[in-house]
């Protein structure tokens, strides 16, 4: 498994940090570390404000047990005109991790580097409503979530949710995504609530077989899980009540019905409002 | 590839073990695959494979049980465990065991292939 978490300086970065360093000391997955600066910084050095941070992270990853262990003196070596590339040594830790940072646009930046690595999902820091947002861009976790070509894990706090909420609406639900929320669900001891979409019709009967095969995928595997249904008019309600204390998935697919109710104004404010993380799966 | 190297892939999803197979038999290893650990069990008691693929949470016998029972059959064999459920515990555990390495599901081929290499190289280097 590969993850991409990218990170500034604030504080929704450090806790995005702790919890994809929990993640992926359990699973043993690839990480890169993507620091992002704002383009004003010109060409210098990179910022002591964001070296700073990104060594408290790469300390959330490399404690002597993990998978990532070592990781000393560490010095970032400039690859590019706004990149730059960490090296270090002692890297005694079964699994890779890469430092890097990139200045400029941090949207773009994210999506550059989404395309190089491939991750299994990104990871994000969700900024509470009136504080810092990312380098001046506004509501980049959602534009993230709405453009990138993987899923999208964007935290809001240090919580084991009790309950993992994927809603469904469609008949193609990848692997991918499947195995994904299997590691959420073991990571956070949560049980699983599968949701699905009824139109005025009911459930149409692709999607009503692929809940029960989801649900029997779960339960043979021994998760926890059960399937709920919801009107399409009362999701976005729904949605935002099960995120104040639940974890809430999302299959935004490309033939997701979702993506019609969940208006990218209305993505926008879930992700914006939620009291807990949020995944956007692809 | 000299000699063909022989990789034994058990993972209770037919998904994955369809996915492996045709993807490392054109990297030109030899791949027989799995659904259920009886069978691959039978399978490793009649000849010895190079390279084994686990899956760790299945029906019947278990994914540890298995590379428990291989590693005893075979010391040299390389490990490799893929799990949909991983925790530090299981990740160290199969390594106190001798695993070559520790995957997390979901993967793309070109992650577990580059695995595969590396455990076929320190076999070769043996």
């Amino acid at each position: 498994m590969k993850i991409l978490l990218a990170a500034d300086i604030e504080n929704y970065s450090y806790v995005a940090a702790q919890e994809a360093a929990r993640f992926a000391v359990n699973t043993w997955a690839d990480v890169t570390l993507l620091g992002l600066e704002h383009a004003d910084k010109g060409t210098h050095e990179i910022s002591q404000r964001l070296a700073k941070a990104l060594n408290t992270y790469i300390e959330f990853f490399t404690a002597p047990s993990s998978p990532f262990a070592g990781f000393d003196d560490r010095s970032l070596v400039k690859q590019g005109d706004k990149t730059w590339e960490m090296t270090a040594s002692g890297q005694e830790g079964r699994k890779k991790l890469r430092v890097l940072v990139r200045r400029g646009d941090a949207l773009e930046n994210i999506l550059a580097q989404t395309w190089e690595d491939e991750p299994d999902f990104i990871v994000v820091g969700g900024a509470v409503a009136g504080k810092p947002e990312w380098l001046g861009e506004i509501n980049l976790p959602q534009k993230l979530a709405s453009t990138a070509p993987c899923s999208v894990l964007v935290v809001k706090e240090k919580k084991d949710p009790e309950t993992v909420v994927c809603c469904l609406d469609h008949d193609h639900v990848s692997q991918e995504s499947l195995e994904i929320i299997n590691q959420l669900v073991t990571q956070h001891r949560a049980q699983l609530k599968v949701v699905g979409i009824a139109d005025g019709k009911g459930l149409a009967g692709k999607v009503e077989a692929k809940m029960n095969e989801v649900l029997r995928y779960y339960t043979e595997r021994g998760i926890r899980s059960w399937v709920e249904l919801v009107k399409s008019e009362d999701l976005s309600q729904f949605a935002r009540n099960a995120s104040a204390s639940s974890l809430i998935g999302l299959w935004l697919g490309k033939q997701s019905l979702l993506k019609k109710i969940f208006s990218k104004r209305m993505l926008e404010q879930l992700i914006g409002e939620a009291g807990s993380s949020v995944l956007i799966l692809k | 590839m000299s000699e063909q190297t022989s990789i034994l892939i058990l993972d209770d999803e037919p998904i994955v073990t369809k996915r492996l197979k045709p993807s490392l038999e054109k990297k030109g290893y030899e791949v027989e695959t799995f659904t259920e650990s009886k069978d691959a069990l039978q399978r490793i008691r009649q000849r010895t494979f190079d390279i084994v693929v686990t899956d760790l949470k299945m029906e019947g016998m278990d994914g540890m049980q298995f590379l428990t029972e291989v590693k005893k059959r075979s010391p040299d064999t390389e490990v490799i465990v893929i799990t949909g459920f991983a925790t530090m515990e299981t990740a160290k555990e199969s390594f106190q065991k001798g695993v070559f390495d520790f995957l997390a599901k979901p993967f793309k081929l070109g992650e577990i292939a580059a695995v595969i290499e590396k455990a076929d190289a320190k076999r070769r280097g043996r």
